[in-house]
């Protein structure tokens, strides 16, 4: 949408972009005003600072009581699989019983070529319930993603019920499972269902001065979408409405909630833009990352609640990574969020 | 003595009965500016079916037809009041109104206590984004005290000017308590307060693109830059925001070549710093070029990381090392500021 700024080169999104490099170029003309010796930023993102990722996407084409084959971007890869390597399918497996042609996601062993940890067809699904048919939910994920289906049999059933009793029209919901074709099967919920309708999240606290930094709250993973495989960056729930183009035209269909008019959710962050850095640090883990904003991510806004990996953490998202930056920041892609602090890059 | 008392009980029943009348405009008063404040707030939110707290309890499709219903109550029991509290509407009328603002305020003291132990999040919204501070015993007690206000109004006469002095000083004087007790009561009050004194973040300020331009066209940076500039009255190849700078990005020529001349302008309302700086990506991609093979000669037969997909890749750190120095809040100064490798295109200036 172009409502405010005519001018634009196309959409503010990294993925619908036509030119995708105006984002990445930012951090360079920015440090022509604010000069490198100001500080670290050009530094970061220069492409000579790339470092071996541990984190591989792929599809896998085979798999032994030894051997991990994936197909990637980058053509075949090989992981050997060791006693210590863990799997996730649904929940926890034995390496050796993920199938062919599961898309999968690997973190690989800092030194050795190794399998770490593997989650195969995992999917999640975070929105506002809008229909609701025995134990099959239709679910809004927002202008951006639009509509996924969950389906949740009658074993997780129960254990998402405890986490999420509300499983109707108008209430958020965040659930993580298996991803199938043209739906998601839930088997875990993600985080607990705030008590408040979609439409409805609370107000962040008046701040007078400037927003105290660095930022403390709940980091999110969302899958990938349309974005590029092995992704590193992170969809940020307070784009600057001035230049950013994702919205919704004004709906009458009942619970159908637009995050971007539902106000600034619980925490304010400042405005960003696609292509501004941030710092993620994982409390639970104790790594950071500079990762670069690649989407909008304002339906985080909506849900004011909190992660409960190591210590309970304040209210609200302030950080929807991509799969990869997840996995590579140590999270567990099965628990759905850690413990975050955001520090503006700069 | 027997005189006295009568004088006494006179003068009681006289203080009572403005006591009762006094409450008629008092009423009225907050029913519409709880209308107001209503109106306000879904004016405000646009097109979000989002109504006042306590229609939370009803089903979603209720939501909208329950927060008109209830902005329609209350601009009705207000404007009613005001109609009805002289010689105009007495009698049937007034007492109808009346009896309707009470069980009103009856209605809403159930409610509240209701959504309280359902929703101890929500807020009362009793005053639109006033009251979004989650319901409590005051809330409660404010409701039943106006409950009582209402009840006292009925039967009260047509209401006219204070007969002597100390009649408009009772009129006064219960006003000034019964408000110092709302005023006690209402959370809005405080948030009222913080307002006041409310001054934005700069990094969560909205400001147009359309001002930011106008800021910059109007600083020196701009005038001393335009020269240079190969479309200065054109559209900027790109526009951005970080926290409180917004960068603006104009296409220059300097010495026979393209650069990006890159203007960042702090965002606030008035008198906005404006910084500038030039970006040369021939010299730019040399520097890179040069560092990239120093790099190769240290690196010796190590090979390369494989390149990844945009954006570029991004160094993993552990622990974290938190950057510092860029001012993206209030600038540390407002001069201009040319990077050294880029000095050469500004010195003629």
């Amino acid at each position: 949408m172009r409502r405010n700024a005519d001018f634009r080169q196309g959409c503010d999104d990294l993925v619908e972009s036509a030119t995708p490099a105006r984002f990445t170029r930012r951090s360079l003309l920015r440090a022509a005003v604010f000069s490198p010796h100001e500080n670290s930023y050009h530094k970061l993102w220069d492409p000579r600072q790339a470092t071996a990722r541990t984190v591989i996407t792929g599809q896998i084409l085979d798999v032994s009581p030894h051997i991990i084959v994936l197909h990637t971007v980058h053509g075949e890869q090989r992981l050997a699989l060791s006693p210590t390597t863990t799997a996730w399918r649904g929940s926890a497996v034995r390496p050796a019983a993920l199938h062919q042609g599961d898309l999968a996601v690997v973190r690989r062993h800092d030194t050795r070529n190794e399998a770490e940890r593997i989650w195969a067809q995992i999917g999640r699904v975070t929105g506002t319930i809008i229909e609701t048919k025995g134990s099959t939910l239709l679910v809004d994920e927002g202008p951006a993603k639009g509509r996924k289906i969950v389906l949740i049999d009658k074993g997780s059933h129960l254990q998402i019920q405890v986490r999420f009793p509300r499983l109707e029209p108008g209430y958020l919901i965040d659930v993580i499972g298996l991803r199938q074709q043209g739906y998601l099967q839930a088997t875990t919920p993600a985080t607990s269902q705030p008590p408040y309708r979609a439409e409805h999240p609370p107000a962040p606290p008046l701040i007078n001065g400037h927003i105290p930094v660095p930022i403390s709250g709940t980091a999110v993973w969302h899958e990938p979408g349309e974005e590029p495989p092995g992704l590193l960056g992170v969809a940020y729930p307070a784009l600057d409405p001035e230049t950013d183009c994702e919205s919704r035209p004004a709906t009458t269909e009942p619970y159908v909630v637009d995050p971007h008019a539902a106000g600034p959710g619980c925490v304010r962050l400042p405005y960003l833009s696609v292509g501004s850095a941030v710092r993620i640090h994982n409390e639970c883990t104790d790594r950071s990352a500079m990762l670069p904003v690649t989407s909008c991510g304002a339906a985080a806004r909506l849900f004011c609640d909190r992660c409960v990996d190591c210590g309970t953490s304040p209210k609200g998202r302030i950080a929807d990574l991509t799969l990869t930056a997840f996995v590579e920041l140590g999270g567990k892609l099965e628990v759905g969020c850690f413990n975050a602090t955001l520090t503006i890059a700069g | 003595m027997g005189g006295i008392d009568i004088f006494t009980a006179d003068r009681i029943s006289d203080a009572i009965t403005a006591a009762r009348a006094v409450q008629i405009p008092l009423l009225a008063t907050l029913l519409l500016g709880a209308c107001a404040a209503k109106a306000r707030r879904a004016v405000s939110k646009g097109s979000t079916p989002a109504g006042p707290r306590p229609t939370a309890m009803f089903p979603v499709r209720l939501h909208r037809p329950m927060a008109i219903a209830l902005f329609a109550g209350e601009f009705a029991l207000g404007a009613g009041l005001v109609l009805t509290a002289g010689r105009i509407g007495a009698g049937a009328p007034a007492l109808v109104i009346r009896v309707a603002t009470a069980l009103l305020f009856l209605t809403a003291v159930g409610a509240l206590h209701v959504l309280r132990g359902r929703q101890p999040d929500a807020g009362c919204g009793c005053f639109g984004d006033l009251s979004d501070t989650p319901v409590t015993w005051r809330a409660l007690m404010r409701s039943a005290l106006l409950c009582a206000a209402a009840v006292a109004t009925i039967g009260v006469s047509p209401l006219h000017l204070p007969a002597s002095a100390l009649q408009a000083a009772v009129v006064l004087g219960v006003a000034a308590v019964e408000l110092l007790v709302l005023a006690f009561l209402s959370p809005e009050i405080g948030e009222i307060m913080v307002r006041l004194g409310y001054s934005e973040p700069c990094e969560v300020r909205r400001l147009p693109v359309s001002r930011t331009l106008a800021a910059l066209r109007s600083s020196s940076h701009w005038r001393r830059y335009r020269r240079i500039l190969v479309s200065p009255d054109g559209e900027p190849l790109d526009v951005w925001r970080e926290g409180c700078w917004r960068y603006v990005v104009f296409q220059g020529m300097v010495a026979s070549r393209h650069v990006d001349v890159v203007f960042a302008v702090y965002l606030k309302p008035r008198r906005a710093p404006v910084r500038a700086g030039i970006f040369d990506a021939t010299a730019d991609r040399r520097t890179r070029e040069a560092a990239s093979a120093a790099d190769a000669f240290d690196a010796g037969s190590i090979p390369a990381p494989r390149p990844a997909p945009a954006p570029s890749p991004v160094p993993i750190v552990a622990p974290a090392r938190t950057p510092h120095g860029v001012p993206h809040r209030a600038p540390h100064r407002t001069v201009h500021h040319v990077p050294h490798q880029r000095r050469r295109h500004s010195a003629g200036l």
